[in-house]
């Protein structure tokens, strides 16, 4: 195995389909040999039907709707915010003298410790989930910005500069464009975060939800019905982190990764 | 058209300074080709900065005739072209910032894109060139505004020998 040789797109797709194989199979043996009781490890076909049960009786599709309508959301209103903030913190030293101690100090306390005061300021409604994935992506995606941006080659900005750019050319057409295929991988990564925190917070206080699914699904002892929603989850995940990859390329053909 | 008057710069680090300049006077004029020598970090990408603009200095001098100084580029040791743009982009980010009409500068574009042999890579992005192929764009961005002084600042020092006789 060589240190970052590059592999065939057939041989990588090939490998990514073994790794979700492997555990599958990891997962039937230790089900259906029993090596596990079916009440903690349910089998595979068991999950299957649980799923199939959820969609169709359950309203599944509406649980999953919603939690995706509260992650973008609170998602964008998070990206709004930490990414043109990131830029000038990144960019010019006062912004970030004043941001950065409020910044890192939000970004220690984890969203978890703001649930209650959220369902204090505003119930267990949609507001609610907004303001924790808010609280939970914005101070990572700023200083995740500013770090992209304080990373852009000063020969960049220099060379502007002898063309005579003006300030707000520098940002418009150096800063911003060489910077967007970082602020695009930080997107992708937080909005991995943004998963955990919806489910998070659904599991804690929601009517709907897959987080609710999950909290009621014990309730009741159905713990297929846990996997099901935990490997639903997963999906999003992979096809949510599959559209970025896909729109980096797109976006981005120039950028060398 | 360039007048260079006891220049010093000073560098500060933390509690260490070091002199990159010391007293340097110049004069340029006007078709002169000019070429600064001399070893390494002694101060020649200072100089070309501080003359350029993008460095204060910390005592002298630097004086332009007839608005040269709104009128100059510069060719970088560590850049070649912005890796978002096609070579066409590049050679006409200037032409751009000045705000030049696009029929004007795709005229300019596509002058320099055949003196310079990419004419066929227009639509290339800097990523798909080899270094030498980088630094022609390089040197067309800096000349397409057809500056009337043009600072370069070891603009072949990255390329293999070969290619830079060949730049040369």
């Amino acid at each position: 195995m060589d240190i970052r040789k590059k592999i065939t797109k057939k041989s990588y797709i090939l490998k990514s389909f073994l790794g979700l194989f492997s555990v599958f199979i990891i997962w039937s043996f230790l089900s259906y040999a029993e090596i596990i009781k079916p009440f903690f490890l349910p089998s595979p076909t068991e999950v299957i039907g649980a799923t199939i049960q959820l969609f169709v009786e359950f309203g599944f599709l509406s649980d999953i709707l919603i939690s995706i309508y509260r992650i973008a959301v609170g998602f964008l209103l998070a990206i709004i915010i930490a990414v043109p903030l990131g830029i000038l913190v990144g960019t010019i030293k006062s912004i970030e003298a004043f941001f950065e101690p409020i910044v890192a100090f939000i970004r220690y306390i984890p969203p978890s410790a703001f649930v209650p005061l959220s369902i204090l300021w505003f119930g267990i409604g949609d507001l609610e989930k907004f303001f924790i994935i808010f609280i939970g992506v914005m101070p990572y995606m700023l200083i995740l910005t500013a770090d992209v941006v304080g990373n852009i080659k000063n020969e960049y900005i220099e060379v502007g500069r002898t063309f005579g750019a003006t300030t707000v050319q520098i940002y418009t057409k150096i800063i911003i464009p060489s910077s967007l295929p970082g602020i695009w991988d930080a997107m992708r990564l937080m909005l991995g975060a943004a998963w955990t925190f919806i489910v998070l917070v659904e599991i804690i206080a929601a009517t709907s939800g897959l987080g609710h699914v999950i909290v009621q699904s014990q309730r009741f002892l159905q713990t297929a019905n846990v996997i099901a929603v935990i490997i639903i989850i997963g999906f999003l995940g992979l096809i949510t982190d599959y559209l970025f990859k896909i729109g980096h390329k797109k976006f981005f053909p120039w950028s060398e990764k | 058209m360039l007048k260079i008057k006891s220049l010093s710069k000073i560098y500060s680090y933390e509690n260490k300074k070091v002199e990159a300049l010391r007293g340097v006077s110049l004069e340029i004029k006007k078709g002169e080709f000019v070429a600064v020598v001399g070893p390494s970090g002694c101060g020649k990408t200072t100089l070309l900065k501080c003359v350029a603009g993008l460095l204060d200095y910390t005592k002298g001098d630097i004086k332009f005739e007839n608005d040269v100084k709104k009128d100059m580029s510069m060719v970088f040791q560590n850049f070649s072209s912005f890796p978002w743009l096609t070579v066409r982009e590049n050679i006409e980010f200037g032409l751009n910032i000045k705000k030049i009409d696009i029929k004007k500068r795709n005229t300019i574009a596509n002058n320099y894109l055949s003196t310079t042999g990419l004419k066929d890579y227009a639509d290339f992005y800097p990523k798909n060139l080899s270094g030498g192929m980088k630094q022609r764009i390089a040197l067309a961005m800096s000349l397409a505004g057809d500056p009337r002084l043009t600072l370069m600042d070891e603009p072949f020092g990255a390329l293999d020998t070969q290619t830079r006789s060949l730049m040369q």
